[in-house]
């Protein structure tokens, strides 16, 4: 289940509120969604969840669901 | 022995015989079998190298994949693994280089190794570094040798690309490939379209390309205009032909490869192009280079721009040991950059963009400036080249060229116009309106034919030494 905050980073960064977002979303499905934004987007989390991610643990995420797992488990 | 000989045909005619002829458990070994002597025939010495490679990497993973933190025992592998392209590929380059600063700081030059570069090695250890980067990152690893094996070897994608991630290939390896016509229909047909683009299309422009630039005559702006224009219509149908005859080899064996080119002439921005010209090579870039880096410049985010223009530094050095290169990518770094800070980012998916706004459209100049005047960057055969074709530019008439003849001129714009008329039939999806059944699906009923029509009047045009008419003589 994405949180609503997470969607909330996303569709900001897009400046579009009306994304569909769930754990199956890739990068590839969101207009606009390159790696700048991917950055950008990776930035906005940890500052808004107050977290850190390291390199290699964004490198392996393929969709909103990894991204989601890796919070909660940083969260948690 | 490359994809577009008689040898191939017959190659690969035989293996598919026999593939699916033999009994399933032989396949995998046949097909390895197959790929050592397709990469083989060149150099059969390098064989061991591919094989080696095949060993530690499958090893290494594993070995990776069984350690609590994964990432932490990565670094060996990867180093393995660039540290064998470097070798091969720029071991020359950095003592030319080292040699020349030392002669101008008056010490000796040094001697310079002649190594010969192994087919494919620029893919193969990038292969290899992405399989070790991603199992670190939590993908499973391959647990067979023989799949793993096959993973690397396979040789439709051996020699140049697509680079092929683990996730992607692992569950066909693993998973027993039936016989499907359908199959076998999709790949004979992008073999067939591979070849056209190859024999036909980019081999017929090459002589003009090659003219333009290994001759010692001073070039004028048509010239060069003509020699720009012309390679990278060149390059796009030689390279995309390529993956073509890649995928479609592959598709005849019941396995599906990753797209590598998606009409990359339609880009409105220097990130769409790079998200469409040699999809598999960008992603690898941008995954294992950029990410990384920008990831270490995330709080400062005016320095992300740097990471951009490193990755593509690097990019344009794998291309080839030579400075030209060098600066393509650094050019394509650059104008990712402007573009970032230039265009508006499409709200849109980009194909639906196309033509529809005016921003879509200085988009699109401005990624085709970008990308053309880089393919002259590459193209060049050294700096000072460089110097005299831009230079050419601005002399002579835009109307007669120099060095090139009038009829090739004429074979890049027929050319020109065909890819523009391909592309245009893209964005207006012609392709849907017509349906196909059967094994008649596999065709794009437009695109397909305009393609086949390019091929054939560049057949008629191209210029083969004109004869006189038979009656003249009499």
């Amino acid at each position: 289940m994405i949180s609503d905050k997470l969607k909330s980073i996303i569709r900001h960064e897009f400046d579009a509120e009306d994304i569909e977002l769930n754990e199956r979303t890739t990068a590839n499905e969101v207009p606009g969604w390159d790696s700048f934004s991917h950055i950008s987007i990776i930035h906005q989390v940890e500052k808004q969840f107050g977290i850190r991610f390291k390199a290699l643990e964004v490198m392996g995420l393929r969709n909103l669901g990894d991204l989601q797992e890796l919070i909660n488990r940083k969260i948690g | 022995m490359i994809f577009t000989s008689y040898t191939y045909v017959v190659f690969l005619a035989v293996s598919f015989g026999l593939y699916w002829t033999v009994k399933p458990g032989w396949r995998k070994p046949l097909l390895i079998l197959a790929s050592f002597i397709f990469y083989c025939s060149w150099k059969w010495q390098y064989g061991f190298l591919l094989a080696g490679l095949a060993v530690f990497n499958w090893g290494f993973g594993r070995w990776v994949a069984c350690r609590q933190e994964r990432a932490h025992w990565l670094w060996p592998g990867v180093i393995v693994n660039v540290g064998t392209l470097v070798f091969f590929k720029y071991t020359r380059f950095l003592i030319l280089n080292i040699s020349a600063l030392m002669l101008r700081l008056g010490g000796e030059s040094i001697q310079v190794p002649d190594i010969l570069l192994p087919l494919g090695v620029s893919f193969f250890t990038f292969q290899g570094v992405a399989y070790l980067v991603d199992v670190a990152t939590g993908e499973p690893p391959i647990r067979r040798f023989l799949d793993f094996l096959l993973y690397k070897s396979f040789w439709p994608q051996l020699i140049a690309g697509p680079i092929i991630r683990p996730g992607e290939i692992r569950d066909q390896i693993e998973q027993k490939r039936n016989w499907s016509s359908d199959n076998v229909a999709y790949g004979l047909k992008r073999i067939l379209n591979g070849f056209l683009k190859k024999v036909v299309i980019a081999d017929n422009i090459a002589p003009v390309v090659d003219l333009v630039f290994m001759s010692t005559a001073q070039p004028g702006s048509l010239d060069v205009l003509v020699g720009t224009v012309g390679f990278g219509l060149q390059i796009y149908f030689d390279f995309s032909a390529y993956s073509e005859i890649a995928i479609g080899t592959a598709r005849l064996f019941g396995y599906v490869f990753p797209e590598n080119f998606n009409w990359p002439y339609l880009a409105e921005s220097p990130r769409e192009f790079w998200s469409r010209w040699h999809m598999t090579l960008s992603r690898w870039i941008k995954d294992y280079v950029f990410t990384p880096l920008a990831m270490a410049f995330r709080a400062q985010r005016a320095l992300i721009p740097i990471a951009a223009l490193f990755a593509m530094t690097l990019c344009g050095l794998w291309h080839g040991a030579e400075w030209t290169f060098v600066i393509w990518g650094a050019w394509h770094g650059v104008f990712l950059v402007l573009g970032e800070v230039l265009l508006p980012r499409s709200r849109v998916k980009p194909a639906l963009s196309h033509g529809k706004h005016i921003s879509s459209f200085v988009g699109w100049v401005f990624t085709m400036f970008a990308v053309f005047s880089g393919w002259l960057i590459f193209r060049v055969q050294s700096l000072s080249q460089l110097g005299t074709f831009i230079k050419a530019l601005g002399s002579g008439s835009l109307f007669k060229p120099q060095i090139v003849r009038e009829n090739m001129v004429i074979l890049v714009l027929l050319v020109f116009a065909g890819t523009a008329l391909l592309h245009l039939a893209k964005i207006a999806n012609l392709d849907s309106r017509i349906r196909l059944s059967g094994y008649l699906s596999v065709i794009r009923p437009v695109t397909d034919t305009f393609l086949y029509a390019m091929a054939v009047s560049v057949i008629i045009v191209a210029d083969r030494g004109s004869k006189a008419f038979v009656y003249f003589q009499f």
